[in-house]
């Protein structure tokens, strides 16, 4: 009979009593400041946050649940509020290339100084510069220059037209030019009166009419020259008033920003512009219906559209005592991450200048921290490439995707690039960071530091009374009930249930934090004051009952006889073997049937699984490694003449990992020896070539799938789950199941071998090899090395029959 | 007083030339003003016509190039400028809530606007309908300037340019042809006071025609007012009154 002891109850679920700490209630502990359980990914943080280097920027990886974001921000928060804020930026006209904005950098919170500044400068000379104009010195020299003009004109025709006269002709006007007309009497002679005359007369007359047409030619080609002239006179005018009024007024502001060379040029600029294009402050009619339309539809108090380009864009400002910026962007498509250039519609056409560009979250996040969800950001089109890019230059430079694509040839505006100095802290799945750092050459160097989050964390005395008051906080921070100690240690007992481990605690806070709301649910429900530990148990039964429909649904199959498995008796090659079943949030453990059937043949075990496509690798490296298992125990000197079979029975899904193996090899070498395997047992393992069972995952859910099945047709006190025993550290197990095992009604069975295990399935020794390489008689062993003898022999012999068979044919 | 009975007609005689806007708009706003009915009169200056019989060659107006004076072409281009006239009239015309009414009419520039004033209680005629002012720039500033020779109808001359001063908001001046006794001085002033514009009354220096021209070059108006029954227009003196002036004319009947 097998040697293997049952485990004790206190085996199978490591509880929790909190030692020495002593406290009633949480509201008894004081707040758990920090991060828990996560020591290596917070020096990571420290020194990403602290290495100001470039590529230096952070992917906090780790499971969904553990607090990766909110870990990440209170870091960045706390190391951006220890820095002084950096610049500010805005953009401005540039009067060079009209289509390239250009960027000033301001000392934090001097951006929106200067755009009052400007805004008011612009609003005086809105008011000087048409006074100036109005002004009678103004007014007295542009008529001069227009009356000089004019008489310069009216003398060239007036003397043209005198000189018509003292030649008898004149100049008449036509609705395209001139012509000169001989004349009699001050009229414009009648044709035939012209032909009467003499011919000499004629000849006279069309001789002079010729010499005023070239003079009238002379004037009328004149003509352009001399309105150039006279605007270039009215232009000088307008300069020379516009630049003492212009210089006046903009003299304090190029002395308050003189220390910053960049604002002084840019008033350096304004002021030339201004002198060069003063008129654009006079008040003046459309000069088409588009220009008349335009300025009727202007918002009342609108700035000309001229007058747009002395305003200045402030699109990043800090206040002094913010600290660095640190910026989220929960949306990140590349114009949210770069910015981007906004139009207007005006008059059926999209226009934009330099004050509709917007800032991107590289902008408002420049000289601080950047935090960005990885997943988001890979989703969006162009951001990821964009955020390198900038990463990469060191710059933020405005484009948008449909320029990057070329798609658009509508001119727009390329704004100068601002330089760029950020920290980026990606974060996201370990998944991702690691399809990032393989595939993307970039990746690793941007992304030099690692922030790895642990999903679970050492269960020591320290740490547990550290989660303690870390509950204790949750409970505060959500206006919760205070947790009774029971509560409480049950809230830990679920945590290492969710970290499947007995040493371990799970650092997926946001599970245990809707834990403890959940159990606070029940504990309102009962008018209860306090959360207690049967509000902790009610909401993890509530929770495993809200996802567990399939569950239920397919114990019910087991239980109405759909889906065949025995709880009772003893069978050849048929065996319980144990699945964990994972639909979203819910993993449950079901028992499957496995059966194994043999005959003679070439050392083939056929994983049927595998034939038709429903068996994952593992599963098949799992087959072959018993395969292995077998030929070196029972076959090492002789060919394994055996043909076996393997299935899942009623699987009609995938079936993949390792952990049947075991089951797999106890149904086989059932099938070899003849000897009937307990179906009160179920089994998980997998096992390795040497007959050593390993370890596995998901135990709890597995044991607990075959004691519902169980329990539910009546637990007999011989039931039980051989699981491996280096498992049983990972034990956390329901209460039920636990009261089940310490009541002796349900046993837990620790397996280092598959010997052990073959000894407690079969009842029979499974047997020592002996010093002659057999096996002791009525052994498990001896049998199925028998079983093995017997097919080699009939293989030899059939070999032999068949080579007599092929000798004869050819004699 | 009222220059113009209800009923009557503003005429507003126009040629292709540089003006021909703001004629139309001082004969607009005064036809709406005197509640009349405004009659453009668009001239073909029968002159030109003649000339093409002499093979004579025009001057282009934008490059100054020579090119052979057609018929052809003359009347192509008056009709483009005739419609585009009676267009723009029709839109200023309904803009004022106005009878209007357009004719095309060939004859000798002065000679017609002189007929036409005698059918009309006001003629608004820009300069190059009477054929003067080749060459010279509309003027759109400057005061507006009435020629006061003492007539019959100096005082419907007087309102009809006192009104256009007001509207227009530029000076009044009136250019007496004698001088005047301070009495009779102090009524024209009066009268161009109920009218809304302040007269500032001068007097040529020299009562004949070249003394007027000259004071009116100096005064250079936007628009010179004539009595229609005056010396100055039943003399045939007005074309070259306009010329000095270097302005568009409105030719003012008393009946």
């Amino acid at each position: 009979m097998s040697s293997i002891k049952a485990l004790e109850a206190h085996a199978l679920r490591r509880t929790c009593d909190f030692g020495d700490l002593a406290f009633r209630t949480t509201d008894e502990l004081p707040p758990f400041e920090g991060v828990l359980g996560q020591p290596r990914a917070m020096e990571a943080l420290r020194f990403a946050l602290e290495m100001r280097r470039p590529g230096f920027n952070m992917f906090v990886l780790g499971s969904p649940g553990t607090g990766r974001h909110a870990i990440a921000l209170r870091a960045l928060q706390s190391q951006a509020a220890q820095e002084q804020p950096r610049d500010d930026w805005a953009y401005v006209y540039n009067f060079t290339t009209p289509h390239r904005p250009v960027a000033l950098r301001f000392p934090a919170g001097q951006a929106h100084d200067f755009r009052r500044d400007m805004e008011r400068f612009i609003e005086s000379l809105g008011a000087a510069l048409p006074a100036l104009f109005q002004s009678e010195e103004y007014r007295t020299r542009r008529r001069l220059l227009e009356d000089e003009y004019r008489e310069r004109q009216e003398r060239a025709f007036t003397e043209l037209q005198e000189e018509a006269q003292r030649r008898s002709l004149t100049v008449l006007r036509t609705p395209t030019g001139f012509v000169v007309a001989p004349t009699a009497n001050g009229e414009v002679m009648q044709p035939d009166v012209f032909r009467r005359m003499p011919e000499s007369v004629r000849k006279q007359f069309e001789a002079d009419i010729r010499e005023v047409q070239n003079r009238l030619q002379q004037v009328v080609q004149a003509a352009p020259d001399w309105e150039s002239e006279f605007r270039e006179k009215v232009r000088a005018l307008n300069h020379e008033m516009a630049e003492a009024t212009v210089s006046r007024l903009i003299a304090p502001l190029r002395e308050r920003w003189s220390e910053l060379e960049p604002v002084r040029a840019h008033l350096d600029a304004v002021k030339k512009d201004l002198i060069e294009s003063a008129d654009e402050f006079l008040p003046r009619e459309p000069q088409n219906p588009i220009e008349a339309a335009a300025q009727a539809l202007a918002p009342p108090g609108a700035p000309t559209r001229g007058l747009r380009r002395y305003g200045v864009n402030v699109i990043v400002s800090h206040d002094l005592g913010d600290g660095a910026p640190v910026v989220t962007e929960d949306l990140p498509i590349q114009p949210n991450l770069v910015g981007r250039v906004e139009h207007v519609q005006e008059m059926g056409a999209l226009v934009t200048d330099f004050m509709l560009i917007k800032a991107g979250a590289l902008h408002r996040a420049n000289g601080g921290y950047l935090m960005l969800d990885a997943l988001k950001l890979l989703q969006q089109p162009f951001a990821w490439e964009a955020l390198k890019r900038a990463l990469r230059r060191r710059i933020i430079a405005i484009e948008s995707a449909a320029q990057m694509m070329s798609l658009v040839s509508t001119v727009s505006l390329e704004p100068e690039p601002i330089p760029l100095d950020v920290k980026v802290a990606l974060v996201g799945d370990r998944e991702l960071y690691y399809l990032l750092s393989r595939f993307d050459t970039e990746f690793n160097d941007l992304f030099k530091v690692a922030v790895d989050l642990d999903d679970e964390m050492e269960r020591t005395p320290e740490s547990v009374a550290d989660y303690a008051r870390l509950i204790a906080t949750i409970a505060r921070r959500d206006n919760l009930r205070p947790l009774q100690r029971q509560a409480a240690a049950r809230v830990l007992e679920e945590s290492s249930r969710l970290a499947a481990d007995q040493d371990k605690l799970s650092v997926r806070m946001t599970r245990m934090a809707d834990l403890l709301r959940e159990a606070d649910w029940f504990a309102a429900g009962a008018g209860a004051s306090e959360i207690e530990a049967t509000h902790v148990d009610q909401a993890v039964a509530a929770r495993e009952r809200r996802f567990g429909r399939i569950r239920d649904k397919a114990q019910e199959a087991i239980l109405r006889e759909m889906h065949f498995i025995d709880t009772d008796g003893a069978k050849v090659g048929q065996i319980n073997g144990l699945a964990v079943w994972e639909f979203g949030a819910a993993s449950f453990g079901r028992p499957t049937r496995i059966t194994a059937r043999v005959r003679m043949g070439s050392g083939e075990v056929i994983d049927i699984e595998r034939r038709v496509d429903l068996g994952g690798p593992l599963h098949s490296k799992g087959v072959l490694i018993l395969s292995a298992f077998l030929g070196a125990h029972y076959a090492a000197d002789r060919p394994l003449s055996l043909s076996a079979s393997l299935v899942f029975e009623q699987s009609y899904g995938g079936v993949d990992g390792d952990s049947a193996s075991c089951a797999e090899l106890y149904a086989l070498l059932s099938a070899l020896s003849g000897l009937p395997l307990r179906q009160d047992l179920a089994v998980t393992g997998s096992v390795n070539q040497h007959g050593d069972v390993q370890p596995i995952g998901g135990v709890n859910e597995k044991i607990e799938g075959f004691f519902d099945v169980c329990r539910a047709r009546g637990l007999t006190g011989r039931q039980g789950v051989l699981i491996p025993a280096a498992n049983v550290r990972n034990l956390m197990l329901r209460p039920d199941v636990v009261e089940a095992a310490a009541a002796g009604r349900f046993h837990i069975y620790p397996v280092r071998h598959v010997h052990e295990g073959i000894e407690l399935l079969t009842g029979r020794p499974a047997g020592e090899r002996q010093p002659d390489g057999s096996w002791p008689e009525g052994t498990v062993n001896r049998l199925a090395s028998d079983r093995l003898a017997a097919f080699a022999e009939e293989r030899r012999r059939f070999g032999s029959l068949a080579r007599a068979a092929e000798t004869g044919e050819s004699q | 007083m009222s220059a113009a009975p209800r009923g009557k007609r503003v005429l507003l005689a126009l040629h292709p030339s540089d003006e021909l806007e703001a004629a139309l708009e001082h004969a607009a706003a005064l036809a709406s003003e005197l509640q009349s009915e405004l009659a453009a009169l668009f001239l073909e200056d029968q002159a030109l016509f003649d000339l093409c019989e002499l093979a004579a060659q025009e001057v282009s107006r934008g490059t100054g190039a020579l090119r052979p004076l057609e018929a052809a072409a003359l009347e192509r281009h008056f009709r483009a400028t005739a419609q585009a006239a009676r267009s723009r009239l029709e839109q200023v015309a309904t803009e004022q809530r106005i009878s209007w009414s357009f004719e095309v009419r060939r004859g000798r520039l002065g000679e017609a606007v002189s007929a036409a004033a005698q059918e009309a209680t006001l003629v608004v005629a820009c300069r190059s309908a009477f054929g003067a002012g080749v060459g010279r720039q509309a003027r759109t500033a400057g005061p507006v300037a009435v020629l006061l020779e003492g007539g019959p109808g100096e005082a419907a001359t007087l309102d009809a340019a006192a009104k256009t001063a007001r509207r227009t908001g530029a000076r009044l001046i009136g250019l007496s042809t004698r001088p005047r006794p301070a009495q009779e001085a102090a009524a024209l002033i009066e009268q161009a006071a109920r009218a809304g514009a302040a007269l500032e009354l001068r007097a040529a220096d020299d009562g004949d025609s070249r003394g007027v021209a000259l004071a009116l070059a100096e005064i250079a108006p936007r628009l010179l007012a004539i009595d229609a029954r005056g010396t100055a227009a039943q003399s045939g003196l007005a074309p070259h009154l306009v010329a000095a002036a270097g302005s568009d004319a409105i030719l003012v009947s008393s009946d």
